[in-house]
């Protein structure tokens, strides 16, 4: 992870040297600390923050497909951002309405499952699902009325991923939530393993279930909204990045869903790499996320049925 | 030795949804005694447990070591009662000892860690069933059989006054489930606990709990006094539940007496 991050400062289309900046040349002090360093830095944390919210959701909802998506938080922040982008057009509010979009649908699916009395992890999946869907209708219905030449295409790339133009007055608070729910999800580990009992069981073990569950869900959303506001949609880290370090270690204990960070924090790095490297203009870090993630999970996935045999 | 009553019901009725499945069940459990509950399948023993354990609602009363334990905390709850449920929830890769350790979480605070006694106490219950050398390993890797093991060992850790449990024979081989209740015993009887315990395994009733409730169609329908009742009345009783059957008893070596139920 920190190799890769290093190596993230280095890569891009303004090269610049140790030399330079130790120098004291302006302009690559400049593009190292308003590109380079912001970025790399967004790259960790937000791959970190995805591949432990992906382990949480996983857990919580004792579900291997579960991701951020599930519960709505990424079509809230591309909703959001739509309505960002048409209606205040500055880069900091479009930030500010993507975290919104995002906080707002998880809070709707938490509400709407609340309607059901038993507390069952399905109502809170079927909740996300409708939450979705409702997003998705504002998407479309925002697409619809957006000047194609401009915003449409803003909404588009938005909603591909990119580490490139990240507002870097929004990465301080951002990285700042970040850093406090991965604490709080590390403090609150041990909750969410029982989490992953029956509703009976996990309360005979002393805990108040939907106290807890809406506690954990909404501390991995806050971390969740703060990267998708930042990056737009980043595809594939959230859900490959617990599966292949629960694989690493077959366990469920606090190493691995620190290594589930670490996992997302390489793959999201090392996707950016790739994107910013391969071809002339910057492409989707989506893109890469997928391409890197899937055959490393493949082969994980091959190792582990191997030793099975 | 004391024996009040741990576990107290009165009046106690519960369901699912428009369901009634309990009604008017009134019932003591005492210190030192491990009581079972027996009846066909669907007679309402797992709602019953569930319903004492404040899982699904119910109306009436149940008093837990003398209090009324319906305005009690899930903390404070379990702090006092542990329950190994019909087959738990657990779906995700977690160690053997990690789940034994759950049963601490209620005496552990928010950045609280089981300390070494707790770890000692974890292992020496694996060690007891036989499976501490797989303390290590996946949960999801052992037989049902040896699951159960872990959630008893899980529910006994904590010394809590009053265990329920529910139909925990049902996946453990034939002398693993006496050494179980064996244990069992040996965890109770003289430590002022009580367990209420749900069996479809009528013979280990007969010969490791004190009192047995039968239940038929939500109600208790009579209850047996092992230690004090004659052969002839308690086979009545269970004639009521199980049809013709009879108690036959049986010596083992040492020349101690036990009954076993079979169909007649």
């Amino acid at each position: 992870m920190c190799a890769l991050f290093l190596l993230s400062l280095f890569v891009g289309k303004y090269p610049f040297t140790i030399e330079g900046l130790l120098a004291g040349d302006e302009r690559q002090w400049l593009v190292f600390k308003m590109l380079r360093l912001s970025r790399s830095i967004v790259g960790v944390a937000g791959g970190f923050a995805l591949g432990v919210a992906g382990y949480i959701y996983q857990t919580v909802f004792r579900n291997s497909l579960a991701s951020p998506d599930i519960i709505g938080v990424a079509s809230g922040a591309s909703a959001g951002a739509a309505f960002g982008i048409l209606f205040f057009a500055e880069s900091l509010m479009v930030t500010v309405s993507a975290f919104g979009g995002a906080f707002l649908a998880v809070v709707f699916t938490l509400l709407l499952a609340s309607i059901d009395r038993s507390g069952r992890n399905s109502t809170v999946i079927l909740a996300g699902i409708a939450v979705h869907a409702f997003a998705q209708t504002i998407l479309m219905s925002l697409k619809l009325i957006a000047d194609p030449e401009k915003e449409l295409a803003s909404i588009e790339y938005w909603i591909m991923g990119s580490l490139n133009g990240i507002n870097s007055s929004s990465i301080g608070i951002n990285v700042a939530l970040i850093v406090i729910s991965m604490i709080i999800l590390i403090v609150l580990h041990r909750q969410a393993l029982i989490l992953a009992s029956d509703e009976g069981e996990a309360k005979m073990l002393g805990l108040n279930v939907n106290g807890s569950r809406l506690l954990v869900l909404m501390t991995a959303t806050v971390a969740v909204a703060s990267v998708v506001s930042m990056t737009g949609l980043i595809s594939f880290v959230g859900l490959v990045a617990p599966h292949v370090a629960k694989r690493l270690t077959r366990n469920n204990s606090i190493s691995t869903m620190v290594l589930c960070g670490i996992v997302g924090a390489c793959l999201l790095e090392a996707a950016d790499i790739l994107a910013r490297s391969v071809a002339a203009t910057e492409l989707p870090v989506s893109i890469f996320t997928s391409i890197i993630g899937v055959p490393f999970l493949v082969f994980i996935i091959f190792k582990g049925g191997k030793g099975h045999e | 030795m004391s024996n009040k009553a741990l576990i107290s019901a009165r009046d106690l009725s519960s369901g699912y949804g428009k369901k009634q499945i309990l009604s008017d069940v009134n019932l003591d459990v005492n210190a030192n005694e491990i009581v079972a509950l027996l009846g066909a399948n669907g007679c309402g023993k797992t709602t019953l447990i569930k319903t004492l354990c404040k899982i699904i609602p119910g109306s009436g009363e149940v008093l837990i070591k003398g209090e009324d334990a319906s305005s009690w905390s899930a903390r404070k709850f379990a702090q006092n009662c542990s329950l190994v449920p019909q087959k738990s929830g657990i779906s995700i890769d977690i160690t053997v000892l990690d789940v034994v350790l759950m049963g601490f979480n209620p005496f552990l605070y928010l950045l609280g860690r089981p300390t070494r006694n707790m770890l000692a106490e974890a292992e020496k219950l694996l060690d007891l069933f036989g499976i501490a050398d797989r303390k290590y390993d996946s949960f999801q890797t052992l037989s049902e059989g040896q699951k159960q093991l872990v959630i008893i060992a899980r529910a006994l850790v904590t010394d809590t006054s009053v265990v329920f449990m529910d139909e925990p024979e049902s996946s453990l081989d034939f002398s693993v489930r006496y050494d179980m209740m064996n244990t069992l015993r040996e965890q109770i009887v003289g430590k002022d606990k009580c367990a209420l315990v749900s069996l479809h395994d009528v013979n280990l009733a007969l010969n490791f709990c004190d009192k047995l409730l039968l239940i038929k169609d939500g109600k208790i329908s009579s209850v047996i006094d092992v230690h004090s009742e004659d052969r002839s009345s308690m086979e009545q009783k269970l004639q009521s539940i199980y049809g013709s059957v009879r108690l036959m008893p049986v010596m083992d070596e040492a020349g101690k007496e036990s009954l076993i139920m079979v169909k007649a």
